[in-house]
């Protein structure tokens, strides 16, 4: 096969999409009240809404901090059923020619039941009036007051992976490991209401802990397969609608480990404690622009406000010459970045025995050949 | 829009293949720790190419298992015909070692023809032949009159380019099978 009668192709993936003009969605949580209109300008950190939240509940065996049986603790309990109790006041107390035993409230809440069978007391986080903040640059477009809604027009970068689970969620990006392996005591209360980006490879301890301690989102370069199917998400590429696990989860290279790539990893360093959207069954990551001269643009932009589902873009064929910047999607150098230098002009069959073309591409730190299905253009 | 795929997204529910139906046809069990990321991958990226021979016999015991599952992607029944396309062949080379993959994969009885699908035309390559065997290690195949005693239990290839050819196995009528490219393929194996 000679090249000049045969034209290379190879997928291209958009991975990094700048100035893009989208509309993020901020929703009250719980009951409450949107505090802007239609045509408001708004900050990041403008209050666009208050809601009265209770973030649930905490159980407390009183009966074994009491040394009695579950059908007797109600009777040492110090403060009604129904009524409020603050960290610290007393709950539970008991005293006898053995000694005192005293059972403080490790929380702010309504004592709502006990359970005579278990010795659990049950208490009921008091509502908290929870603000909720723009988060970004933006017009107020849309304002949905019943369902606590509101569509706010900004300028993104929108970042895309290759693959992920889970609805869309937000919060501060921090970056934990760009090309490492995050152990799960790496995660803790400081991740709550974080995205997180976890390194090369997230495996279900870290996906687990993450869920418990609140992370919002994770971002890595690749998941561990069967560790995500043993959560109940499905792998296949064509099988993501509505999958969630708790949390939102978007791979950016593929499965196993692979580093995240240098194009995304800057973007991440740039926008490291700003506030971010991600969207992990689209595997789609929305960055707001931190410039607030990006208003002076969405002034100029009509964005039509729609409730049809988005569609991230799609891959697409393109060609493939001498200076193409490309990414390799198959092991050896899996997610390695690349500038093809040049393009051989008859097949070479590989140890494998497939006959195949080969580009030969210079990266960062070598030069090296690839078969061309072996890439996708970036 | 149009973009590169490859065979691999022809077949459904590759995450449910369990690993172990695809690693048990591994010489190496080295790769069976990243086995399942390897299928992952391969299903993200249908359109790669293995570079190594480890990786090709990977690829060939996914696509063993594949075919077990969907065997209407090579063979069809109603025309007892195995069809394989131009695509199939080079992303599996070489062609013998395919079709040997196909006869032990997909449950073929009597005389199935073996064509190859082209953009413009197909081809008959050949055929594989499987029928009821006797008692005993060996069985006496006659070939176009010309008789030899072959071992049970095997798949064998006898090249042959005639397009008919007849043939007789063992106790079995005389069948007419096809020839070509590839010859007739005799299944051997006791079912």
């Amino acid at each position: 096969m000679n090249l000049y009668e045969t034209s290379i192709s190879a997928n291209m993936r958009p991975r990094i999409l700048r100035n893009r003009f989208v509309h993020v969605k901020r929703v009250i949580l719980g009951l409450g009240k949107i505090l802007v209109k239609t045509g408001t300008e708004v900050q990041p950190e403008d209050v666009i809404g208050r809601s009265n939240f209770t973030p649930g509940f905490f159980a407390i065996n009183i009966a074994q901090k009491l040394g009695v049986r579950p059908s007797e603790g109600l009777k040492f309990l110090q403060r009604p059923l129904g009524k409020a109790i603050y960290t610290g006041e007393l709950l539970a107390f008991k005293k006898n020619f053995l000694g005192k035993k005293v059972v403080t409230s490790p929380t702010d809440g309504l004592i709502e039941f006990y359970d005579a069978k278990t010795g659990d007391l049950r208490l009921k986080y008091l509502p908290k009036e929870v603000p909720l903040a723009s988060g970004v640059y933006g017009c107020v477009d849309y304002v949905d007051p019943i369902k606590g809604e509101v569509l706010i027009k900004a300028m993104v970068t929108e970042v895309l992976g290759v693959f992920g689970s889970g609805k869309e969620r937000n919060g501060l990006l921090r970056v934990l490991s760009l090309d490492g392996l995050v152990q799960k005591d790496q995660i803790n209360d400081e991740g709550r209401q974080h995205v997180l980006v976890v390194g090369s490879v997230l495996y279900a301890d870290v996906l687990k802990k993450a869920v418990g301690y609140g992370v919002t989102g994770i971002i890595t370069g690749g998941i561990n397969a069967r560790d995500f199917k043993s959560m109940g998400v499905s792998i296949d590429p064509r099988r993501r609608i509505g999958s969630d696990i708790g949390v939102s989860v978007v791979a950016t290279e593929g499965f196993g480990h692979s580093p995240i790539g240098e194009d995304l990893a800057n973007v991440f360093k740039e926008y490291e404690g700003k506030f971010v959207f991600i969207n992990g069954n689209i595997s789609q990551i929305i960055l707001p622009s931190n410039s607030s001269d990006s208003i002076l643009a969405l002034r100029k932009i009509y964005l039509p406000v729609t409730r049809a589902p988005i569609v991230p873009p799609e891959v697409s064929l393109g060609g493939v010459s001498v200076g193409t910047q490309i990414r390799i999607i198959w092991p050896p150098y899996f997610g390695a970045h690349g500038k093809v230098v040049a393009v051989d002009k008859t097949v070479t069959v590989l140890e494998s025995g497939i006959a195949t073309f080969l580009l030969t591409v210079e990266t960062p730190k070598q030069k090296i050949k690839v078969p061309y299905p072996n890439v996708e253009i970036i | 829009m149009p973009k590169l795929t490859g065979i691999f997204s022809n077949f459904k529910d590759l995450d449910k293949i369990p690993i172990a139906d695809i690693s048990r046809w591994l010489k190496s069990q080295d790769k069976v720790r990243t086995l399942e990321d390897f299928v992952a991958n391969r299903m993200l990226y249908p359109q790669t190419v293995p570079i190594t021979s480890s990786d090709m016999e990977v690829d060939f015991a996914i696509f063993r298992e594949a075919i077990t599952r969907q065997p209407n992607l090579v063979y069809s029944e109603s025309q007892n015909t195995i069809f394989i396309t131009h695509e199939l062949v080079i992303r599996f080379p070489p062609l013998d070692k395919l079709l040997n993959v196909i006869v032990k994969s997909v449950s073929i009885r009597g005389v199935a023809k073996i064509v190859l699908k082209e953009q413009k035309n197909t081809n008959v390559l050949g055929s594989i032949v499987s029928l009821p065997l006797p008692q005993g290690d060996q069985v006496t195949v006659v070939v176009g009159g010309k008789s030899m005693n072959l071992k049970v239990g095997i798949v064998d290839i006898i090249h042959i380019t005639k397009p008919k050819i007849d043939l007789k196995i063992g106790e079995n009528p005389l069948v007419m099978a096809y020839g070509g490219k590839v010859g007739v393929i005799i299944d051997l194996r006791r079912k």
